[in-house]
């Protein structure tokens, strides 16, 4: 496990929306949301406040907090079924003689031609 | 880099052996190619079939023959070469045992292109290649 506690800066991607209120009076509501962390939001009638109410709230997150690395077991990944593996690799004719002891018998054929057939009787 | 199938392996993927199928799943197809001797060896005994059959048996060894010939085309070929010519003759002059000339022709093929040879029979190959370019997918689990 790997700890870090080196206090530097850096940028934090946040989402901002806004949305008219009920009249045109009432203006614009604000909304801001930490993509890095989606449980921190904030709502303003201002863009400007908006921006001021999340910085606060991550410098109070990151003020007492830190990064751990920890290493843990991956999720498996979702297997093809081997029949789906062998289509991928091109492999979709397989097993064409499977139940045909007959047609494999040339192969048996072909092993007593080549035992026949040795070099220097060539 | 080609794995070349010996053809105990095409007759064990005809047969859908499970170890072969198990490796196969982690070798794209255009990375075998079948040497014109196993190649000749498959179209010489299913032509002979047809040839030798008596009336009843004639339509079955046609549709054999259909089978295969549709079998065959789904592979790349390996043909010979000027430098696996060439082997072939020093390998028949270096060969000190009985060797079967078909396997002498496809280890010529495998020496002269660097391929590795996938054969169950590697008994046989073994005086012929070195051990990093023979290999058996019917006993053995590849990586």
């Amino acid at each position: 496990m790997n700890t870090m506690h080196i206090p530097t800066n850096k940028e934090y991607k946040v989402l901002l929306t806004h949305q008219p209120l009920h009249t045109q009076a009432d203006g614009q509501q604000w909304r801001a949301v930490v993509l890095e962390f989606p449980s921190i939001v904030e709502e303003a009638l201002s863009r400007e406040d908006v921006l001021k109410q999340i910085k606060i709230r991550i410098d109070e997150m990151t003020r007492n907090a830190e990064v751990v690395i920890l290493t843990a077991p991956a999720l498996p990944l979702a297997q093809e079924s081997p029949e789906k593996e062998l289509t991928i690799q091109g492999w979709d004719d397989h097993g064409l003689f499977r139940n045909d002891p007959e047609a494999l018998q040339l192969f048996d054929a072909i092993e007593e031609e080549r035992d026949r057939h040795q070099v220097g009787d060539v | 880099m080609s794995f070349v199938w010996d053809s105990n392996i095409l007759r064990h993927y005809l047969e859908d052996h499970p170890l072969l199928l198990e490796n196969l799943t982690k070798v794209p197809r255009q990375h075998v190619v079948l040497p014109i001797v196993v190649v000749a060896e498959q179209l010489r005994g299913r032509a002979d079939a047809i040839l030798k059959a008596e009336p009843a048996q004639l339509a079955r060894a046609q549709d054999l023959w259909q089978q295969t010939q549709a079998l065959l085309r789904r592979f790349h070929l390996l043909y010979f070469d000027e430098q696996s010519l060439a082997l072939v003759g020093r390998l028949k002059e270096q060969t000190r045992t009985r060797k079967r000339y078909a396997d002498v022709l496809i280890a010529a093929q495998v020496i002269a292109g660097h391929h590795i040879l996938v054969t169950r029979n590697t008994a046989d190959f073994q005086d012929l290649l070195p051990a990093q370019q023979l290999q058996n997918w019917i006993d053995d689990a590849i990586s």
